[in-house]
């Protein structure tokens, strides 16, 4: 049996700063996202960023209450406490509206479902795996020569052939494989680890096998660089709301 | 007064205007006492001729409106009428002020005795109710708070930065800027005032790489009283590089910036770079590296903003102070781990922010996933390397500034950033011989256990780089026309990169000419107001 407690979670627990520095940088772009589309336009770019804020700072004050033995999956944690907060906020919203006193929407209520789109489940499961992914990467960056590292991503990214590359870096063919080999080696490594990490239940850790991670180098390349583009897109995206929110206030972003 | 002679009053305000200006900017241009005088010169004839521009134009427009008035009266219309009235009362009144200025204040400017008549004009009301504002001043009180800096004339208040301190630009006099070493120019003030809020830890902070940054040339002057503390930089009237980049990308289209332009932007990030170097070298860090804080300026780039600067060697525990998207993570991290700055190689933060602004400025938007921040936009794979190594994890990214630089100017040494791979870049050099050696070793191993006696392989032949375009092996210099619009002309060429270049000599022929034709049209108009009169009254 996997043991739940993680070190990370201990980590948080202990209110280790880098350790909650990690879970927004891993994390801080899904729930942006997530807050993003379940408000449907309706929520600012200043609220967004401040209900983003309040969600880890809710994640905080939860961590001490969370029993991770009762099989919740990371991700629904994650996602209840966005829901808290967004709820939160839209019941003071309506309540506002509407006089004091009253009630406003429930979590559940309708205005989530409103939406045309796929109902938020599935694509937030998709993208809190490739916030994974994208930490894994991360990792194996840091890890790695910047030379090797390049040659991979240059490989699986932007799909170049060895020889191309070879060329780019000035090193023969093969040299390009064994860059590629030793960058897919620590991937694979970190991969396991920010799986490990960020998973609470065996089907959260059974996710790699079934996004095509656990398989033979070609595929593994294939499957990691299609989840490396998807999650490209969707940083691309959070960039976009954050550049529209940074040209409305100059200033922020400055501490 | 007939057409004729309206037209010829017209034409001899604007001759004699121009006359004015132009024998100014002759006077300027002879470069007496270093140009220091030349320069004072210039700027009082100018001053002069605007003044007496907004004196005719006031009279005018007051006269004007007096008809008005007039008419408005005629028709029963009294408000009205008192409106036009009072509206010519307040152009008379500013062209009496221009008229002041004119025949006192630009002539006592002229021989040096401004600071008099501002003493006189701020202490005469003070005097005539009684109070004291020199006691009020050296004492700092709160009329302490009011822009007034010895030496200096204030302009304009420029927008508060992230401190809290007030900037004002302001134009120092004739013996302030021997004392501070300028000769044109103007300098930017940057003032903590207690009395508007400034702490004494901002204080604090922006002191203590005051000395450093004295020697460096970029604080000119620094004073403090009880109350204040201010220091003086100077002053770079240009764009930012960030609304420079953008309206660039924005006339380029979607294939990104054309190779004139990657030039350009890349020049910029080089001289950036090249800041970096010489800040490094002298013991400091800049903290906040970004592209609003780089000046596009007769196309060079200039850092500014001393807000965040802190010695390399400082004993302080590193903060998280900075501007997101352009501040290392890794910054973040060792902040949160308690480190102090004197326990981390502070400068290579600078490189993380110089190459975020490298990939800023080929992609028109900021790198807010770091390292692995992807290219939209296409732009040569060699810029695209040196963003990526400059923002890589800390240990593994360029070790120096000089390092980035050498690999910018190879980049851009040919004209062509595209003909440059990676593997041409000086950095990229060792990396090969290193794995030069390691495949060599990989290939006599392999070749020893299939065949023994077969003969060692030698390593694979150093591919020459490409040979440098004659043609256009030098930096190109924009010079940029309308700010506005971010439109640009190509003004010269000079090799790279080296020293900055001595400030090109202006000539006096131009401002001559249009002094001669001044003084011809002149001359011209009396002639025909003298005869236009003889013919009348004949």
């Amino acid at each position: 049996m996997h043991q739940v407690d993680t070190a990370f979670l201990r980590r948080l627990r202990a209110r280790d700063e880098r350790a909650w520095f990690e879970l927004w940088e891993a994390f801080g772009p899904v729930v942006r996202g997530t807050l993003y589309r379940w408000g449907n336009g309706r929520l600012g770019e200043e609220t967004l960023r401040d209900l983003t804020q309040d969600t880890l700072a809710a994640l905080t004050d939860s961590i001490e209450r969370f029993d991770p033995q009762r099989g919740v999956r990371f991700s629904t944690w994650l996602l209840a406490i966005a829901k808290h907060v967004l709820g939160d906020e839209m019941d003071r919203r309506y309540a506002l509206k509407r006089g004091a006193g009253k009630r406003g929407a429930s979590l559940d209520d309708s205005w989530m479902g409103q939406s045309r789109e796929p109902q938020p489940d599935a694509i937030y499961e998709r993208r809190v795996m490739s916030a994974k992914v994208h930490s894994a990467i991360r990792c194996a960056q840091k890890r790695s020569e910047f030379v090797h590292f390049e040659a991979y991503r240059l490989r699986v990214l932007e799909s170049r052939s060895g020889r191309e590359i070879g060329v780019l870096l000035g090193v023969s063919e093969p040299t390009v494989t064994r860059h590629c080999q030793r960058v897919r080696d620590v991937l694979r490594e970190e991969l396991r680890n920010a799986i490990e990490q960020w998973s609470f239940t065996e089907d959260e850790r059974a996710e790699p096998v079934r996004a095509g991670l656990a398989v033979e180098d070609a595929l593994f390349d294939e499957a990691l660089g299609e989840i490396w583009r998807a999650q490209e897109e969707i940083l691309a995206l959070d960039l976009k709301a954050q550049m529209a929110a940074r040209d409305r206030d100059p200033k922020r972003g400055q501490a | 007064m007939n057409g004729a002679g309206w037209t010829l009053t017209i034409l001899g305000v604007i001759a004699a205007s121009a006359a004015l200006i132009a024998a100014g900017l002759a006077v300027g241009r002879l470069g007496i006492l270093g140009g220091i005088f030349g320069a004072h010169l210039a700027r009082c004839f100018k001053q002069i001729g605007r003044e007496f521009v907004h004196f005719i134009g006031a009279m005018a427009v007051a006269l004007l409106l007096l008809p008005i008035a007039l008419a408005r009266m005629v028709l029963l219309k009294p408000a009205a009428a008192r409106e036009a009235l009072q509206s010519s009362g307040r152009e008379l009144r500013n062209a009496f002020i221009a008229l002041y200025a004119l025949l006192v204040v630009q002539p006592l400017r002229l021989l040096g005795l401004r600071a008099v008549l501002s003493y006189i004009e701020s202490r005469l009301p003070a005097a005539m109710t009684g109070t004291d504002a020199t006691l009020d001043h050296q004492n700092g009180s709160p009329r302490s708070a009011r822009a007034e800096f010895a030496g200096y004339t204030v302009l304009r208040e420029l927008q508060r930065g992230g401190s809290g301190a007030r900037l004002y630009v302001c134009e120092p006099d004739a013996r302030t800027r021997i004392k501070i070493g300028i000769a044109d120019g103007y300098v930017v003030i940057k003032s903590f005032d207690f009395d508007d809020g400034t702490r004494l830890a901002e204080i604090l902070r922006e002191s203590r790489s005051l000395d450093a940054a004295r020697k460096l040339g970029l604080v000119l002057d620094h004073d403090s009283s009880e109350r204040r503390f201010h220091y003086v930089m100077r002053y770079y009237e240009g764009l930012d590089l960030g609304k420079f980049t953008r309206r660039l990308h924005e006339t380029a289209g979607a294939d990104g910036l054309d190779r004139e332009r990657l030039v350009m932007v890349t020049a910029l990030v080089r001289d950036l770079v090249a800041t970096l170097r010489d800040w490094h070298a002298a013991g400091l860090w800049h903290k906040d590296v970004k592209p609003e804080n780089v000046i596009v300026l007769d196309g060079r780039a200039t850092l500014i903003d001393l807000g965040l600067v802190t010695p390399l060697a400082s004993q302080m525990t590193l903060t998280t102070h900075g501007t997101e998207y352009f501040r290392d993570p890794e910054l973040v991290r060792e902040a949160l781990r308690g480190a102090r700055v004197s326990e981390v190689d502070a400068a290579r933060f600078d490189i993380y922010g110089a190459g975020a602004v490298l990939h800023f400025v080929l992609e028109g938007t900021f790198p807010a996933h770091g390292v692995l921040s992807g290219f939209r936009k296409p732009s040569p794979e060699s810029l695209r390397w040196i963003a990526r190594r400059a923002m890589a994890d800390f240990q593994r990214r360029y070790a120096s500034a000089e390092e980035m630089l050498r690999d910018l100017d190879s980049a851009i040494a040919g004209g062509d950033p595209s003909a440059v791979r990676p593997a041409d870049l000086p950095s990229m050099a060792q990396q090969r011989a290193d794995d030069a050696q390691i495949e060599h070793i990989a290939a006599i191993s392999a070749a020893a256990e299939a065949a023994p006696l077969s003969p060692p392989i030698s390593p694979p032949p150093r591919s020459p780089p490409p040979p440098p375009d004659s043609r256009t092996n030098e930096r190109l210099r924009i010079r940029v026309t309308d700010w506005w619009r971010g439109t640009y002309e190509m003004v010269s060429v000079r090799p790279l990169p080296a020293a900055i270049p001595a400030q090109q000599k202006r000539g006096i022929g131009p401002p001559l000419a249009v002094l001669v034709a001044a003084l011809f049209a002149l001359a011209v108009i009396a002639v025909i107001w003298a005869w236009l009169g003889a013919s009348i009254a004949s």
